[in-house]
């Protein structure tokens, strides 16, 4: 029961040390069909670069890591959720209280696309408006079996005004630039005393010392 | 009736009304007694009434002995006094302090004083029996038997020991008066001086420090009218390290056997009549003409090496053989310079350091409850020295909290509209309480859901960042509160989900009803995520065949992890019991693949999984157990993977609701 700094900095992770450093943390949650390879992504990113990876209780269905941009620490806390048909309409128990989430499909699978776009309108009608989305096209390594063209996907992220990259969860093609790109378009915490709808940002008061958390 | 060989029924309550109670119906007679025959040795009362009655009574006159009222027959009139008749009687061995104590009624909670037969006395209040609460335990130290009067008054001698009991077992501190004007103020085992205490002797002999089995024993502070001993004891004489300081100023201090120092140090002060101060150090004889190895210090200068004898008690050696080893003086300037010692100070060790180390041990036990051996957790402490003692002021606001909440919720309040007030309510009690905690300990965190070692590291040195935040500082408060509360407010929670719940239940009794390979299969969970472990001298054959008709076989232990949530009443508890849960199925997968291939578990794999588990636990009132873990855990929960977890658990039991059928 130390200082109080000592729970913010360990939520702060890397950026610990940093005074003027933020630490946010959002809600970012992964949907797509099974087999769309959904967790490999996000494990790539997690095994990635920044740190080393923590296996957690609940194994891949629970991930954080953390993302350091110029001006704060971006904290992802990734929740996955099962892709079967038979499960889909648990997801919005999942995807409440996001603020990002990442569409996964195949590119060597069309009907994996359009179980996309179908969860790209699910979120548009029901998840919180300010939620970034992303469409990731994984399985880019495969393009000689590829069935869904780049610039259809492209074409209709632009419509949706989605964040649009295909990535290779096996050569880690794209993988930390849509995470990174994600991170770039979140609210990351306005001045202090403007308070924000979408994130509970740092409370003034906590800010003086060490990075926080948005808790 | 049999009456044993010692004093049989003694009276309990006060003599008043006895006429009022006489000539009942129902009444049944158990027996008549001849005061001056049998009677004698069955009867002793406790009170001024019944002794000044029965002395008063002719030999021929009788008692006669219901089974609520003893009648006293005295010639042409009789006196009736109602009784709670206690039956007492040793057990088994005589050696024994265990009663049995029979009653009429099946327990009884009365003031009362118990008497043996040889003499000693308990007084207090008796529970079932036995005494609990302060009590005083006079213990006879005459040899013969008492007579059949009590004798307050008489010359009889004794110990009188007073504590407070549990349970008919003295605990804690306890004060002795001992039948010669010795007082002992301390802990005892068995009504003897053991542990930490104090014993004034009426010899004007004080020893402070630990005892067994009566005696001081360890380390102790002995202070007679002529001297002072720190140090080591055993078997009340000074045995091993100490330090004696008499009147004069002498100092002795080095190793003590049976009472005398045999090797060490003497100090003898200068004295104002002259003679200067001079240290021995070495061997110390008894007898004083034993040869002694040791270096004398005459004066700063000085020191003599060799062997001596003499009488070194008093101060008096004699220089057998010795060599003069002289060094030059430093001037009292000079040796602070130099920071050097005085040659006539005694050394300060660990050995001073760690005297009193049995108190604190003591005290980190017997108040704080923590035992050396287990790391006890930092809300069972706060539980311990804050709300669990009555007389602390906090314990009286949570007491006071506590009393309100329930007098508010029970009996009609239990109703199931009250549920999210309820919960409000008893959260703001936790927040207020808290908010009050932190006028009293500045140093806590802002928020009582801040884990409460933030700073643990797992081995390899990196934060345990994403560990759950499963033992908030609020834990304490938890704890206490809902042991309290939870009762009346999962009543409220279990009316309220009871539509939801009823319909739960039918899926569940339904899906329930199947093998486990049919379950599994049904509810989509991979082949390879099947575990079970099948002795390996069973044939394939056969292994399939167990395989396909086994029942709770599969993830048998998360599922008992899971049936731990709904025995817990602390909402962290049960919160800790989701994540063993979870803990075992990546245990149970882990032991089942075969080493090399670990499959890490994604949400495909493990919701289906946990859903399994959901449905072969068969909590009956998940529903219930769901909003209550909700309500009370969303302060800490945060984003992270408890709140993950919780949301699994959710997400299953919508799913079990809305099972329709299984193919």
């Amino acid at each position: 029961m130390a200082n109080r700094g000592g729970n913010s900095a360990s939520r702060a992770g890397g950026s610990a040390g940093t005074g003027s450093n933020r630490t946010c943390q959002f809600k970012l949650v992964l949907l797509g069909e099974s087999a769309v390879g959904k967790s490999s992504l996000v494990l790539r990113f997690v095994k990635g670069q920044f740190h080393e990876y923590q296996e957690s209780t609940i194994g891949a269905a629970f991930l954080t890591q953390t993302v350091c941009l110029d001006d704060a620490t971006v904290k992802f806390e990734i929740w996955d959720t099962a892709g079967q048909e038979r499960y889909h309409s648990l997801a919005p128990m999942y995807y409440r209280g996001a603020q990002a989430a990442i569409v996964v499909y195949d590119i060597t699978n069309q009907d994996s696309f359009q179980k996309a776009k179908n969860w790209v309108k699910e979120l548009q009608r029901q998840a919180s408006p300010n939620i970034v989305m992303a469409l990731a096209g994984n399985k880019a390594d495969m393009a000689n079996k590829r069935t869904v063209e780049y610039e259809e996907a492209q074409a209709y992220a632009e419509d949706n005004a989605l964040l649009f990259m295909e990535t290779s969860a096996k050569t880690s093609m794209n993988v930390n630039d849509i995470f990174m790109a994600i991170a770039k378009k979140l609210p990351i915490g306005p001045p202090p005393g403007q308070p924000q709808d979408t994130v509970d940002v740092n409370q003034p008061a906590q800010q003086q010392k060490s990075g926080t958390c948005c808790k | 009736m049999v009456f044993t060989n010692y004093p049989v029924f003694i009276k309990l309550i006060n003599l008043q009304d006895y006429d009022s109670v006489y000539k009942q119906v129902s009444r049944i007679l158990l027996g008549v007694y001849e005061i001056g025959g049998t009677v004698r040795k069955v009867t002793s009362f406790g009170t001024q009434t019944a002794r000044s009655w029965i002395g008063g009574m002719h030999t021929k006159d009788k008692i006669l002995l219901f089974n609520d009222v003893a009648v006293f027959e005295e010639k042409r009139s009789t006196i009736t006094v109602p009784i709670d008749l206690i039956w007492i009687q040793k057990e088994k061995e005589k050696e024994s302090r265990e009663w049995k104590i029979a009653t009429p009624e099946k327990d009884f909670t009365a003031q009362g004083r118990l008497k043996l037969a040889d003499g000693s006395v308990f007084t207090g209040i008796f529970v079932k029996g036995r005494l609990n609460g302060l009590g005083t335990y006079q213990k006879s130290i005459n040899n013969f038997s008492s007579t059949f009067y009590d004798d307050q008054q008489s010359s009889e001698r004794y110990d009188q020991i007073r504590g407070v009991f549990e349970n008919g077992v003295l605990k804690g501190l306890t004060e002795i008066r001992y039948a010669n004007g010795d007082i002992y103020e301390g802990y005892t085992v068995d009504f003897v001086p053991h542990g930490l205490g104090v014993m004034r002797s009426s010899e004007d002999c004080t020893c402070m420090g630990e005892f067994k089995s009566g005696k001081p024993d360890g380390y102790v502070v002995i202070e007679t009218t002529k001297s002072k001993y720190f140090g080591m004891c055993s078997k009340g004489t000074r045995n091993g390290w100490g330090t004696l300081v008499e009147i004069d100023g002498t100092v002795k201090e080095g190793d003590w056997t049976d009472g005398d120092i045999t090797n060490g140090k003497l100090l003898f002060p200068s004295h104002l009549d002259g003679g200067s101060a001079f240290e021995y150090e070495g061997q110390i004889a008894k007898e004083p003409n034993e040869l002694c190895k040791g270096s004398l210090r005459v004066s700063p200068s000085v020191l003599l090496v060799g062997s001596f004898s003499g009488d070194f008690q008093r101060g008096s050696i004699r220089i057998v053989d010795a060599t003069i080893q002289s060094s030059i003086i430093q001037s009292p300037v000079h040796a602070m310079l130099n920071g050097t010692k005085d040659h006539f100070l005694l050394e300060a060790d660990d050995r001073v350091s760690c005297r009193w180390e049995a108190l604190f041990d003591l005290f980190r036990l017997e108040e704080l409850g923590c035992s050396s051996q287990f790391e006890t957790s930092t809300a069972v402490i706060w539980g311990n020295i804050a709300i669990s003692d009555d007389l602390h002021l906090l314990s009286r606001l949570f007491n006071g909290l506590c009393d309100i909440f329930i007098n508010s919720y029970s009996n009609i309040g239990t109703v199931s509209a009250l549920q999210m007030q309820a919960a409000q309510q008893l959260n703001s009690f936790i927040l207020n309480t808290y908010d009050i905690l932190k006028i009293l300990f500045p140093n806590l965190p802002a928020s009582m859901y801040d884990a409460v070692d933030s700073q643990k590291t797992d081995n390899e040195g990196h934060r345990a960042d994403d560990s759950l935040c499963l033992s908030p500082v609020c834990e304490f408060l938890y704890e206490s509160y809902f042991f309290h509360c939870s009762p009346i407010l999962y009543t409220i929670y279990t009316l309220a989900l009871e539509p939801n719940d009823l319909l739960y239940w039918n899926r569940l009794v339904y899906l329930n009803a199947h093998t486990d390979a049919k379950l599994l299969n049904y509810l989509g969970v991979s082949r390879e995520l099947w575990p079970i472990e099948i002795s390996n001298d069973v044939s394939d054959l056969e292994k399939a065949f167990i395989r396909n008709n086994a029942r709770e076989q599969f993830y048998l232990p998360a599922i008992h992890s899971l049936q731990q949530m709904s025995t817990e009443h602390n909402p962290v508890r049960k919160l800790i019991a989701l994540e063993q849960t979870f803990t075992q199925i990546q245990r149970c997968l882990r032991s089942f693949t075969e080493s090399g291939q670990e499959r890490v578990l994604n949400c495909d794999d493990l919701l289906p999984a946990f859903l399994y588990v959901v449905i072969r636990a068969r909590l009956r009132r998940l529903g219930a157990e769901i909003t209550y873990l909700d309500e009370f855990t969303r302060g800490y929960r945060g984003l992270g993977q408890a709140d993950m977890m919780f949301t699994l658990l959710h997400s299953c039991y919508v799913q079990i609701c809305r099972e329709k059928s299984l193919v």
